[in-house]
């Protein structure tokens, strides 16, 4: 291929190959200085001739195609023939085709190899000793001359540039350290000496470790010189820094906290190599020789706990979970330690255990001081045990004083009564006999202190049945409006007496009928009204006032809570006196007692009651401001299911005549919506229409004197009026009845729910006299002649209960020729159809004792027992409505008319029935 | 009149009963008068103690009366006390037992007129 080439008129040796290194020839020249033939290279690749020195490899592909690639000449043997030349190569692209290489291979010294091959070394150190870091340095002591390679700059943090002498380089150095340099400059460094220490230099602010290795060697045969290298080892000295203090730590830890520390590895055999530290060694008062033999340890451990200790340590070994135990050790002296042991296993790279570390606690002191502890909590139970005992027996005893004291006054209090209750009846006797005026008012006094001293005795009895626990509770159902109307009436008259204000107010949401004790909820608000109205008063320009007021707080399926609040404006009771108050026997003050009398155990009795109700009482008062009691009580709701509205579908008119009635009008309208009334209000112009429309009208006025006038004409003009209900102020009720005495008059202050709907009530309910008399019907009574009998006995049967009825279709039929008979109901129809052969039944459908579906269907029945022919019996229904035909075809009866009957009617169907 | 306002007392009704014979239609208007009247003050014992399904029963007895004689108001009146009566509504009933009477009244007020 290259015969006629220039290739082979070049008078230098050329191998030719292509890009992948494969031989496609060589030139005459090549062939005869390497003294080969043209075809000893057929198929073969060029990197296999060149052996590179420097690497030692004989045949390197990959170094042989970087050379060729980047055309970089090169030194090589060239081996042909198992003769090797030294050659040097250069490469070039064939300049006939790009795709191929010229390599010329040039022979030559052995020394140039060598050459190339220590520059090549060199190179190669240098790039190694650059990529580890490791500056170079140089000091001769005689000459002060001194070498520092860049990397050794670059490590110290000096730039490359800088000039740097010896004494400058030491000066880096940190005074500590600088000590270290003048070992490598003594008298005794002789040529060969090493040295190697480390030093610290600032290096961008941060301490930075190095350390520095050197031999002395005499330079150009006579000079003292100093070489070495250089390496940062900040990175290391810091990591063997933290390590050091780690392990400083860990023993200052273990030795303050008294802990052992123990571990085992898995040897070159497989078996355990146990040790453990002086601490541990120390714990078990074993000998510093005994450090590692595990049977030595296992002698001290407290035979009870030896097994379950060693098994514990297997079980972990094996499983991998950590060890955990507490054990007994019994040293030499006999003492005995308890010792935590803890452990946790590693494993190797392929997850076998091969190592376990651990620490051991002496818990000693611990158990010495729970000992103790529990010896002391012993002691203290012991004398808590006696003083309860004796407490329990003290509260006994107590209680048994008590339960005695409580029946004593029981007994007293009632033997006491039934002579008393004779006393009060002699004393009401005398009152009636005729007595001398002293007499008169001393029996009046003996019977006021009389009825006085039963009361005191009732609430000592009450008291003591509470105390001793027979006071039983009733559940039943009842109004908790009629407790508080009850109340209020009672007390209304001592208010007025007063001059004190009673208000009240109701929650309309409270049910008319609840499950409790009528009787004890009564007592607590008797109590507490009637403490509020006793001890307050109308006194220098301030009016007295005393409010109850009742509303539901909470309900819900079960329970209602209903909270009684009863305010005053009255004396008001000091904080110290309030702590007590429910203590029996306890009033405000000494001076209270006589002022306005009482024994004190009213509220003691009603703080019991409402305890033993489920309920509780607050109190709040501010001396010589007044007080508020606020009583929460809770009922179950009523069994009553069916409660009927009291003033259910009535229709209700509400007119005030004083504009600031209005809150008043809107409670009444409350309570009488909560009753199922319709409630509208009216002005007093409409009272006309108001009276007309509605069942009730309530006129409310609170300021009689500047309404008198409108009242009174309204009284003249509706005083026949029976549905005029007029709500005045209780305190004008007299007043109010002196002017209008046929009026029907309601207090408005207070006025209690049940006193509105019994007043609305009352109207509602009223009887009707309708004084039918003035339809006078004697005189006009013209006797309805009787129908006249023709010839024929009756044949037809009438069941009809109403007379007129009854003689209008007798009349229809006689009109029409016929005969019939009569019958008042269902039962004596069948009487009359049994005992008469008619031809045909007329019957009312609605009639008492019998109605006449029910007779025809008797009348069915017996015809089809007794096979009898069946008799038409035709209904004559008073409405015809749809469905009334079915119904009287079901029950069997044949035909019906409406009620009344049309004469062409009864014609028609007697027509089509009477045969 | 309006052909559907209730008459006091339709004489029509009772021609189509009994045929145009006055003197027997006014002896069943009577009849009828004093029936109501008896009627009528039972409804209002009932009321006044409270027997409210009985007023019920005793007005539909009543209505059917009325109807016969043509006293229509009265008629619709028994019908609406038949409803309040079963209804229990109290007041309603009232009303309607003293409207009846003021009805009833003007039936007689009619009758003694013709005499």
């Amino acid at each position: 291929m290259y015969q006629q080439s220039p290739l082979n008129l070049i008078p230098f040796p050329i191998l030719v190959c292509n890009k992948l290194g494969g031989i496609s020839g060589t030139n005459p020249c090549f062939r005869d200085t390497f003294k080969v033939s043209s075809n000893n290279f057929n198929e073969m690749m060029a990197h296999t001739l060149f052996n590179f020195f420097d690497i030692g490899l004989t045949s390197c592909q990959p170094r042989f195609l970087e050379h060729l690639n980047n055309r970089d000449n090169f030194l090589s043997y060239l081996v042909i023939n198992a003769k090797k030349f030294s050659v040097s190569v250069n490469i070039s692209f064939n300049p006939d085709n790009p795709n191929e290489y010229w390599l010329l291979v040039s022979p030559c010294c052995e020394s140039q190899l060598q050459t190339s091959l220590i520059k090549n070394k060199l190179h190669r150190l240098n790039h190694a000793m650059k990529g580890a870091d490791i500056g170079t340095w140089e000091y001769t002591p005689e000459t002060e001359m001194s070498y520092f390679s860049l990397k050794l700059k670059g490590i110290i943090g000096i730039k490359p540039a800088t000039q740097l002498s010896w004494h400058q380089f030491k000066a880096l150095v940190i005074e500590e350290d600088k000590a270290n340099f003048e070992l490598l400059t003594k008298q005794e460094c002789k040529p060969g000496t090493r040295l190697s220490f480390e030093f610290r230099i600032y290096k961008a602010g941060k301490i930075c470790w190095f350390k520095l290795n050197s031999e002395a060697f005499l330079s150009d045969g006579e000079k003292f010189t100093i070489t070495g290298s250089l390496i940062d080892c900040t990175e290391e000295k810091e990591n063997m820094i933290a390590l050091r203090d780690a392990i400083e730590s860990k023993n200052l830890a273990l030795e303050a906290g008294n802990i052992g520390n123990w571990r085992a590895e898995l040897d070159e055999n497989q078996q355990w190599a146990w040790d453990w530290d002086l601490r541990a060694n120390d714990m078990f008062a074993l000998q510093p020789s005994d450090i590692g033999q595990l049977q030595k340890w296992v002698d001290r451990l407290h035979p009870e706990d030896s097994d379950a200790v060693l098994e514990a340590i297997q079980h972990s070994l094996k499983t991998g979970e950590s060890f955990s135990k507490q054990y007994r050790t019994i040293l030499p002296s006999g003492e005995i330690k308890y010792i935590l042991g803890k452990g946790k296993v590693g494993r190797n790279k392929v997850n076998r255990i091969t190592r376990i570390d651990g620490v051991c606690i002496d818990q000693s002191p611990i158990f010495k001081a729970q000992e103790e502890l529990q010896k002391i909590n012993d002691e203290l139970e012991a004398r808590v045990n006696l003083r309860t005992l004796e407490l329990q027996q003290a509260k006994e005893k107590a209680e048994q004083a008590n339960q005695t004291k409580s029946e004593f006054l029981s007994m007293m209090s009632h033997e006491l009564r039934t002579p008393m209750n004779a006393v009060i009846g002699s004393l009401d006797l005398l009152t009636l006999s005729e007595q001398s005026p002293e007499s008169t008012e001393l029996i009046e006094t003996a019977g006021t202190s009389a009825i006085n001293l039963v009361t005191i005795l009732n609430d000592i009895l009450d008291i003591s049945k509470i105390e001793s626990g027979k006071l039983q509770l009733e559940e039943q159902d009842y109004s908790i409006a009629d407790t508080i109307d009850n109340v209020v009436k009672i007390f209304q008259p001592v208010a007025n007496k007063k001059s004190v204000v009673l208000d009240v107010e109701e929650d309309p949401y409270i049910p008319r009928f609840v499950e409790g004790d009528a009787l004890r909820v009564r007592q607590v608000l008797f109590n507490l009204l009637g403490n509020a109205i006793k001890f307050t008063s109308s006194l220098d320009g301030r009016e007295g006032e005393v409010k109850l007021k009742a509303e539901v707080i909470e309900h819900d399926n079960i329970m209602y809570r209903i909270a009684f609040t009863i305010t005053d404006n009255g004396i008001g009771i000091d904080k110290e006196t309030q702590k007590k108050l429910f203590t029996p026997f306890t009033q405000a003050q000494r001076s209270t007692t006589r002022k306005y009398g009482g024994t004190g155990l009213g509220l003691a009795i009603c703080g019991k009651l409402i305890s033993l109700m489920g309920g509780h009482i607050e109190l709040s008062s501010i001396l010589g401001e007044g007080s508020s009691f606020r009583v929460e009580l809770p009922f179950y709701h009523s069994k009553k299911a069916d409660e009927k509205f009291q003033l259910a579908s009535s229709k209700i008119a509400l007119i005030q005549l004083c504009n600031h009635l209005e809150q008043r009008s809107s409670n009444i309208k409350k309570h009488l919506v909560a009753e199922k009334s319709r409630v509208a209000h009216y002005d007093i112009a409409d009272i006309n229409l108001a009276i007309a429309e509605n069942d009730a009208v309530l006129l409310l006025c609170c300021n009689l004197d500047a309404y008198q006038q409108t009242l009174l004409d309204t009284y003249q003009d509706h005083q026949l009026a029976s549905n005029l209900i007029i709500g005045v102020l209780s305190s004008q009720i007299s007043q109010t009845r002196r002017l209008m005495p046929q009026s029907l008059l309601v207090s408005i202050d207070p006025m209690t729910r049940s006193q509105l709907v019994a007043s609305i009530k009352k109207v509602i309910d009223q009887e009707i006299c309708l004084a039918l008399d003035e339809i006078e019907t004697d005189n006009l009574m013209i006797s309805i002649n009787k129908p006249t009998s023709k010839n024929k006995h009756p044949d037809i049967l009438i069941v009809e209960d109403n007379p007129l009825n009854q003689k209008l279709i007798a009349k229809q039929l006689a009109a029409l020729g016929y005969q019939c008979d009569l019958a008042d109901d269902g039962l004596h129809g069948i009487e009359k159809w049994r005992a008469i052969d008619y031809k045909i039944i007329l019957t009312d459908c609605h009639m008492p004792n019998l109605d006449g579906y029910h007779m025809t269907k008797k009348i069915r029945d017996i015809e089809q027992q007794q096979q009898q022919k069946s008799i038409p019996i035709i209904a004559i229904t008073g409405a015809a409505m749809r469905g009334d035909a079915e119904y009287c075809y079901s029950m069997g009866m044949n035909d019906f008319v409406s009620k009344p009957i049309i004469l062409s009617d009864l014609k028609k169907v007697l027509k089509k029935w009477y045969t | 009149m309006n052909e559907g306002t209730p008459h006091i007392l339709n004489r029509n009704i009772m021609i189509d009963l009994i045929g145009d014979e006055p003197d027997l239609i006014k002896q069943f208007e009577i009849e009828f008068l004093k029936q109501a009247k008896v009627s009528l003050q039972k409804m209002a014992d009932m009321y006044n103690t409270s027997r409210l399904h009985e007023i019920t029963q005793e007005a539909h007895f009543l209505k059917t009366s009325a109807k016969a004689v043509g006293a229509e108001q009265i008629s619709h009146l028994l019908q609406a006390l038949e409803i309040s009566g079963s209804a229990h509504n109290k007041p309603e009933c009232r009303k309607l037992i003293l409207k009846t009477k003021v009805a009833l009244q003007q039936i007689y007020g009619v009758i003694t007129n013709d005499q």
